[in-house]
């Protein structure tokens, strides 16, 4: 039998495809020929690698490297036959070239979201915590560096957005660290690196001290950390745990109260509670696990949720779209936006040349959130398809005295809708990008939902250029803002259980109240863009000028994390 | 020994065979989830059994039987299961892979294929995703993608067999032939 014979069945095999008559085959070939038993051990560390590389690659975003939303959609269309693999499998070259092989295969949904988790059953996660209780009865405090070799010291990498609340005690990049001075990171992203290939994320605004070689301790905020072999036993010390890497990558998230989350992502961590009266103390944490260690030392499993660290590979794309154009900087974060758990819609006004009546949602609910263009009922009159903040993006025009408008589905209960009967309402962020010219005709809305006594939200245009944000029916008081022809960033922030709406205006907060309403009234209505919404059908005419931008979240981002987006996004 | 030598001894063991466990775990059961609880329950039995194991016997060979029995066990109780390798062979597979040459091996491989792997089109990445990361069998890749069976068997075989050439022309082509 030749190699190539082998390899099928072998690879008949991993898929669970063969006859009967093929596993004889493979298995007479295996117990004849050791060469054959080494192809198979190859091919099966390969298989399990292409596995690991597959995971690894989802975790940094939800669809395949590569997949545009655009072109998966192109795909997916039954009117592309050529698109699909029925037939084209004796066209593959057999001797392709590896590294350039183009195998052409329908891409799946990128919005659909996979299936179940990649962690296993629960039954087996919590045996094997307590098959390691078994052999502990105390902390794990492990110092394995692998072959002998000893940590390096740790140094200043490159740091991303970083501001600092003490400058001046920070080495400057490829510096030391003093060992044994906490360093308070207020935002943004800083590596922390040695010479034996530790990498370290810091992740604004986070607390944390170099202790020595091989030891950070961390006291609030997160870090990601990717542990070289020679660095094997790195050790990261939070208020109630000890983390020692076993080689691997991994994140340790530590709250205000140091509370700690730890999560693996390659390889093993041990994790031990350093607070003596745990019932629980120690245990051990495979890739694709978390774990929680609560203020009095106790471990509990968590799901693991692998967006909600930065991870290295993450953190080199950004790196490297530092250095880049807006545009570029703007398509990094914009990626990066949409791993945000809160993010419910996003759309980043892109023309979809096969739904080109659609506005895209680029966020988790995917298409069942897309927006419709409306008019008056003639194509002509839909909302136009045009540049935006860049030459590379695209947005949307509205004109004067038309009936032009986006409508997006947001039943009472979805994803957009925060009222809750006679509860508490949600907490939400709407943020846009828009451009008007002046003067404006009329008073109007650039996004809104509901009307009079339904009104749940809105931001409105006034024919003097300055834009007002509502919360129910109330108003959010603050000095007059307005815009002009150029690009503007609004962002209207509530958080209901406080009473607290913001708007901000290019990063700015231009508006706030303490009193806003708690409670938002039920309505039907759709999230609507560019036109006001008179009554139950009627609409005023639109807003003159264009939108590029909305993102909707499912929480009241911060006074940083609004400035942090504008200074991301903004055209220079 | 104290406990805490003991567990020291188990976590750094089985740092080191894990990659060995998981690729021959993942190549014997193909349900990638499946593989993974069987990972799992490994990882049990180790952490179980370590303290009271033979001490006498090479301890990866130990383990690589543990993950071994796991499979013959899951052969035996899924019905649903595959024409299975017949013991003798599977022992020789967990002999080949659990060979300590083959860490580094491991290691290598996984940083190579990477590289292997940025050479692929959307459209290749989104096979592997389908199989690999969404779990689906070759039947239910080809039904959404609208291809045969048979297109989607043949398709996996030759690209394994081109990111095996690749992974080790990078590695230097010669390793792991013995």
């Amino acid at each position: 039998m030749n190699e190539n014979e082998v390899v099928r069945l072998i690879s008949g095999y991993f898929d669970d495809t063969l006859t009967d008559q093929e596993v004889a085959e493979l298995d007479a070939s295996l117990l004849a020929d050791s060469g054959h038993v080494s192809l198979f051990a190859r091919l099966a560390i390969l298989h399990s690698a292409i596995r690991d590389t597959v995971e690894i690659e989802r975790s940094r975003g939800d669809r395949p490297a590569g997949v545009e939303p655009d072109n998966a959609d192109a795909a997916a269309s039954p009117s592309d036959p050529g698109a699909t693999l029925r037939g084209l499998a004796t066209n593959i070259p057999e001797e392709a070239a590896d590294e350039t092989m183009s195998l052409p295969i329908q891409a799946p949904n990128p919005l659909k979201k996979p299936r179940r988790g990649p962690f296993g059953n629960p039954c087996r996660r919590t045996a094997l915590a307590a098959a390691i209780l078994l052999l502990s009865g105390t902390a794990l405090i492990l110092l394995l560096h692998h072959g002998g070799s000893s940590p390096e010291p740790i140094g200043m990498g490159q740091s991303l957005d970083a501001i600092w609340s003490d400058p001046a005690s920070v080495p400057a990049a490829g510096s030391l660290f003093k060992n044994g001075v906490a360093q308070s990171l207020a935002s943004g992203y800083a590596e922390l690196t040695s010479a034996n290939g530790l990498v370290i994320i810091i992740e604004g605004p986070a607390t944390f001290t170099v202790e020595r070689a091989g030891v950070v301790s961390l006291t609030s905020g997160k870090l990601t950390a990717s542990v070289s072999k020679p660095e094997r036993g790195f050790t990261v010390n939070t208020p109630v745990a000890t983390v020692v890497d076993l080689g691997t990558e991994f994140g340790v998230s530590v709250s205000a109260t140091g509370e700690t989350d730890v999560q693996t992502f390659l390889g093993t961590v041990s994790l031990s509670s350093t607070v003596s009266s745990a019932a629980s103390s120690a245990s051990l944490i495979t890739a694709g696990f978390a774990r929680h260690v609560g203020s009095s030392g106790g471990i509990t499993e968590i799901p693991a949720n692998p967006t909600a660290f930065v991870r290295l590979q993450q953190f080199d794309d950004w790196k490297a779209m530092s250095h880049s154009t807006p545009y570029e900087r703007w398509a990094a974060y914009s990626e990066r936006l949409r791993s945000d758990p809160d993010l419910v819609a996003y759309y980043t006004f892109d023309k979809s040349d096969g739904s080109p009546g659609r506005l895209l949602n680029q966020g988790a609910s995917g298409a069942a959130l897309d927006g419709a263009l409306g008019g008056s009922g003639t194509v002509g009159d839909l909302p136009k398809w045009t540049v935006g903040r860049w030459p590379e993006k695209g947005a949307l025009s509205f004109a004067a005295w038309s009936h032009q408008r986006i409508d997006i589905p947001a039943a009472i209960g979805g994803p957009l809708d925060s009222s809750r009967g006679t509860e508490t309402a949600a907490p939400f962020t709407i943020c846009a990008w828009i451009s008007s010219e002046d003067p404006h005709p009329s008073h109007t809305s650039i996004v809104l939902r509901g009307a009079k006594e339904t009104a749940q939200f809105a931001v409105e245009l006034f024919p003097d250029s300055s834009v007002r944000a509502w919360v129910g029916n109330a108003a959010i008081p603050g000095a007059t803002a307005r815009i002009d022809g150029s690009w503007h960033y609004l962002a209207l922030t509530y958080e209901p259980q406080r009473g607290a709406a913001q708007f901000y205006l290019d990063g700015v907060l231009v508006a706030a109240t303490a009193n806003a309403p708690r409670q938002l009234p039920q309505t039907t209505d759709a999230l609507t863009l560019g036109s006001r919404k008179l009554g139950r059908l009627a609409f005023l005419p639109p807003m003159v000028g264009r939108i590029d931008e909305l993102s909707v979240f499912r929480r009241a981002l911060s006074a940083e994390e609004v400035k942090e987006m504008y200074q991301t996004e903004k055209p220079e | 020994m104290s406990d805490q030598d003991s567990i020291e001894e188990v976590t750094k063991l089985w740092t080191e065979i894990a990659p060995a466990v998981a690729a021959l775990i993942r190549s014997m059961v193909g349900r990638m989830h499946d593989a993974q609880d069987l990972l799992q329950d490994v990882a049990v039995e180790v952490v179980r059994q370590y303290p009271g194991r033979e001490k006498d016997k090479p301890v990866r060979g130990w383990v690589m039987g543990i993950a071994r029995n796991k499979v013959k066990k899951y052969y035996h109780t899924n019905a649903v299961r595959r024409r299975a390798l017949s013991d003798a062979a599977v022992e020789l597979v967990a002999a080949s892979v659990g060979d300590k040459d083959k860490d580094d091996y491991s290691y290598e491989v996984a940083a190579a294929l990477r590289k292997c792997m940025d050479g692929l089109d959307p459209r290749t990445l989104a096979l592997l995703n389908l199989r690999y990361e969404e779990d689906l069998s070759c039947s239910q890749v080809a039904e959404r993608t609208s291809a045969t069976i048979g297109a989607v068997k043949v398709t996996l075989h030759r690209l394994r067999s081109s990111l095996l050439r690749c992974v080790e022309r990078r590695l230097g082509s010669a390793r792991g032939t013995t």
